[in-house]
């Protein structure tokens, strides 16, 4: 199957996990997004701050932003910090649209994300 | 998935491999907790077993054993576990047995050599069809309790609602609600303030039956208490919404708006949290619709801060608050009220008073909808500043538009959730076609998706392939999409899910916020039942 259309890639930076998100997240394959997207969170040993790069996502639909808010979610009830930065135009929209902008923590910059997680 | 519960599973086979490998194929099934095994070598242990644990759900048993066979163990098996279903093993081949085994009771049968995805498969259909069995039975019980429960949360609703109004010199208020058979809950409230302000406010709860009822009481107490110690909405809104949100665990939400009018400065400061923007009714010109403050419905996050926003009232002005019953008031075959009658309606009436506003309204919407069953409450609250001259004239200025098409592309594909990318694809070659803007193709990309999940998620009630067609049409200045299926009778513009009480808020379709979303981003939507095909019609001016 073709559903591997977003692509996830992680970094650690001075404690923080850094997930390069690009592609498009849609219901086709927000599920897989998100387990993709739990594994890459889970797999340092400790839990950091978390702060995901949606410069390059295309593409994002209201299943997509319910994935975002289930894991803002779980990552708060585990007191990880957790920031989105570098939307596009088109998909900050969405997050203003639908309010997510006042729920989740979003930057202009990756260096403004990571200020904000290491607190 | 069915992993809520643990499904009792008891394996009734004198063969000891029939336990190996049911352990090996279906670890992750035990590990998940999706299914449990017991194992037994013959028909009378099983019984015994069934005797000692009434829990069980599924019985796999073989044909062949010895002590007591499989068919006459299937004989017994009403006596001890009527509730449980049985699922027959045997040899390949044995269609004989099978046949008598489906005749005596048995829900399904598998053959030797086990076929793996039978093995997954079969279970999981047993226990699917005794969770509908049980479901159903527990419905039958409850539904008299629901029927009760509905009309005291009906009569709950109407009495937190107040029925007097303030008139002054200076302002004049009047509200209406009618509920909804299955009340929506909705409400609206003043607050006569400090200096003569009235505070007026207007709400629409997310659940539908007592629990809205309940948290509508909550909200209306909390607004009460709070509106009386500020004059400012946003922090109004802030504190209320604190309150609600914590142990909101059902993660119900009210959108809500919130306005104070103080006639000393003609000021009218609201904050607007996720709610229908009401329309401000000028004499001479047209109405407008009172910009957002941005602000998110409450109950859902305590940390929010809100905003505020002021505009200026004049005599003859008017601010109409409604809810979502009113706009999206519906007549047969589909047709909404929507936003453009409405703010023609609001232009072109001539009133005096608030009243008289509100019944308009009422009377338009009661009009309009020839008598379809409402689906859901209409509230309407105008605050009116008298005139102190004279009257507003009346002006009609309707729009025309040429419906000319000069190109238009057509797409059909199985009703399959991966098949969507068969229409993304298309979409995107005829928005690049067309050199749309960006943004324009996102928000064509974001609403085409959203129907036509929703049409594939719930407008089939069968596992046939069904065809869904999609038109996109390109006008001078604006982009059409239809989408047209086959299925049942479904306007996701209304039933999309989203407004269930059952699913906290992670499982829902973010709050039905998908459809809220894509109502903003389009011009047009219009949903109509053709013959037996749905039709839904999204309209994006650009």
């Amino acid at each position: 199957m073709d559903d591997h259309l977003f692509q996830l890639n992680a970094e650690e930076t001075n404690g923080i996990l850094i997930v390069h998100v690009s592609g498009r997240v849609d219901s086709v394959n927000a599920e897989q997004f998100h387990s993709s997207l739990a594994t890459t969170i889970h797999e340092p040993e400790t839990d950091l701050p978390v702060a995901l790069d949606f410069e390059k996502l295309d593409f994002i639909s209201s299943a997509g932003l319910r994935t975002i808010l289930q894991v803002a979610k779980q990552l708060g009830g585990n007191q990880q910090k957790f920031a989105l930065f570098s939307l596009t135009a088109s998909v900050m929209e969405i997050f203003q649209l639908s309010g997510f902008d006042r729920i989740v923590d979003i930057h202009d910059s990756r260096d403004a994300a990571i200020a904000a997680v290491s607190q | 998935m069915p992993n809520e519960v643990e499904a009792k599973i008891l394996v009734v086979d004198d063969e000891k491999d029939t336990e190996v490998l049911l352990r090996q194929r279906l670890r992750h099934e035990i590990h998940s907790k999706q299914y449990s095994f017991s194992f037994v070598p013959d028909g009378e242990q099983a019984l015994e077993h069934l005797q000692q644990h009434d829990d069980v759900d599924i019985i796999l048993t073989d044909l062949n054993m010895p002590v007591m066979d499989g068919m006459t163990l299937l004989e017994k098996i009403p006596d001890v576990s009527p509730n449980a279903r049985t699922i027959m093993v045997s040899a390949y081949g044995n269609m004989d047995n099978f046949r008598v085994a489906m005749n005596h009771g048995a829900y399904d049968f598998l053959s030797k050599p086990i076929d793996f995805q039978d093995l997954k498969d079969t279970p999981g259909r047993a226990l699917e069809s005794l969770q509908e069995a049980r479901e159903s039975e527990r419905m039958r019980s409850k539904l008299d309790v629901i029927e009760r429960e509905l009309n005291m949360a009906q009569i709950l609703q109407k009495h937190i609602l107040p029925t007097s109004f303030p008139t002054t010199d200076e302002y004049d208020v009047h509200a209406n609600m009618v509920a909804a058979h299955s009340i929506g809950g909705d409400f609206y409230d003043l607050f006569e303030l400090d200096r003569g302000k009235i505070g007026i406010l207007i709400a629409d709860v997310s659940d539908k039956g007592v629990p809205a009822a309940m948290f509508m009481m909550a909200s209306r107490t909390l607004l009460k208490a709070c509106a009386a110690c500020s004059v400012s909405p946003s922090q109004v809104l802030g504190q209320v919404n604190f309150m609600l949100s914590q142990d909101n665990e059902a993660m119900t939400f009210v959108t809500l708006f919130y306005g104070i009018y103080d006639p000393e400065t003609l000021e009218f400061k609201y904050t607007n949290a996720g709610h229908n923007p009401p329309i401000l009714v000028l004499p001479d010109q047209e109405p407008k619709l009172l910009a957002p403050t941005g602000d998110v419905a409450l109950g859902i996050d305590e940390s929010l801060q809100f905003s505020e926003k002021t505009v200026t009232l004049e005599p003859g002005n008017a601010v109409v608050l409604y809810t979502d019953g009113v706009s999206e008031a519906e007549r047969k075959g589909g047709d909404m009220f929507g936003m453009e009658r409405f703010i023609k309606l609001a232009h072109e009436s001539s009133f005096e008073s608030a009243e008289q506003m509100t019944d308009i309204v009422f009377e338009q919407v009661a009009t309009f909808v020839e008598g379809n069953e409402q689906s859901d409450d209409i509230t309407c609250l105008v605050l009116f500043i008298p005139p102190t001259g004279s009257d507003s004239a009346v002006k009609s200025n309707s729009e025309s538009e040429s419906d000319s098409a000069d190109n238009s592309r057509t797409v059909t594909f199985p009703n399959r959730l991966e098949e969507i990318r068969t229409v993304q694809n298309a979409l995107e070659e005829f928005t690049e076609q067309n050199e749309l803007p960006t943004d324009v193709a996102y928000h064509l990309q974001f609403a085409l998706e959203e129907i036509v999940t929703n049409v594939i998620s719930y407008a089939y009630k069968d596992d046939e392939e069904h065809e869904i067609k999609v038109i996109f049409t390109k006008d001078e200045n604006s982009i059409s999409i239809e989408v047209i299926d086959d299925g049942y009778p479904f306007d996701p513009l209304e039933e999309a899910p989203g407004m269930d009480s059952e699913s906290s808020l992670e499982d829902r379709p973010i709050g039905g916020a998908g459809v809220a979303l894509t109502k903003q981003m389009m011009t047009e939507l219009k949903y109509k039942r053709e013959g037996d095909c749905n039709h839904l019609l999204m309209i994006k001016k650009f």
